[in-house]
């Protein structure tokens, strides 16, 4: 399957691979908001309602997820 | 950039968790900061690496095989011909276009204040705005979300100054006032969950109009 693996990274370019290894250093929390987002389509609002969290635990948590990915990014660009 | 979409916001774009109206008002900020973009393409990327991670199903090699085979039979598409706004759109992003019917004009709203109203499906009012330098919008607050992105010129209000591209989130109840900067008409997309409610002098008579949707 490696042959498998690098046509994908061909495909969706370097950043897809990175941030799969990134994913790692994601916090459970952050995590949860986030895939929420993507597999149930899901607004941040009406993530928070579900979760019964404050919108604003919410916003930090995808700020803060977002701030590592952007990071361990641009220093790899750098 | 001085003012930035939220970062949550672009993440419920990013997953496409977002009604027309707000999508679109995100679509026009991203194609006009490079900042936003790189956010969302990191964003695609977290979801598809997300996806990935899902299950583990190993694909199996024959349909590997076979899925390139089929991709090698299909003709490559020519490439889609650049974005040309049509005469007199120009400030309008490639996003903005397919909302860009014949018909949609501007009417004029008050001296100096025109708007364009846009139809696109789901509760939210979308329009653009269009007011002279010096015009302000009448007193208003907030009652449900609103979105607005600068598209030509630019406007200040009691939060700041608003160019191209910048992004600004509806204040909640706090009143403002935006007034349009000198220079070049400002031209903004607006969306808006609920009418808003006016509160100047002018408020108590234009207030019918804007729950009427006539403004």
């Amino acid at each position: 399957m490696a042959q498998g693996r690098e046509i994908k990274s061909v495909l969706a370019g370097q950043t897809y691979t990175r941030v799969k290894e990134l994913l790692v250093g994601l916090s459970a929390d952050q995590l949860v908001v986030i895939r929420k987002a993507f597999f149930e389509d899901k607004t941040h609002t009406v993530i928070a309602e579900e979760l019964k969290l404050p919108l604003g635990t919410v916003k930090s948590r995808i700020r803060l997820a977002l701030g590592r990915l952007r990071e361990a990014l641009e220093k790899d660009e750098s | 950039m001085s003012h930035p979409a939220p970062e949550e916001l672009l993440l419920d774009y990013a997953a496409g968790a977002l009604a027309a109206g707000p999508a679109l008002a995100v679509a026009l900020h991203v194609a006009l900061d490079p900042a936003a973009r790189r956010t969302v393409e990191r964003l695609g990327a977290l979801g598809g690496a997300l996806i990935e991670g899902e299950g583990d199903t190993a694909l199996d090699e024959a349909l590997l095989q076979s899925t390139l085979a089929r991709l090698d039979g299909v003709a490559v598409e020519p490439r889609p011909a650049p974005y040309m706004p049509r005469p007199g759109f120009e400030w309008a992003p490639a996003p903005l276009a397919p909302h860009l019917g014949p018909q949609t004009r501007w009417r004029r709203v008050f001296g100096g204040f025109e708007e364009m109203r846009l139809s696109l499906p789901g509760e939210h009012r979308v329009s653009l705005l269009r007011l002279e330098p010096g015009r302000g919008l009448p007193m208003h607050r907030h009652v449900g979300e609103e979105f607005t992105v600068v598209l030509q010129g630019g406007y200040t209000d009691s939060t700041g100054d608003y160019g191209v591209g910048d992004f600004a989130v509806g204040p909640g109840p706090e009143q403002h006032e935006p007034i349009a900067d000198p220079g070049d008409p400002c031209i903004a997309l607006i969306v808006v969950e609920k009418p808003i409610v006016l509160t100047g002098p002018f408020g108590r008579f234009l207030n019918p109009l804007v729950r009427r949707g006539v403004i």
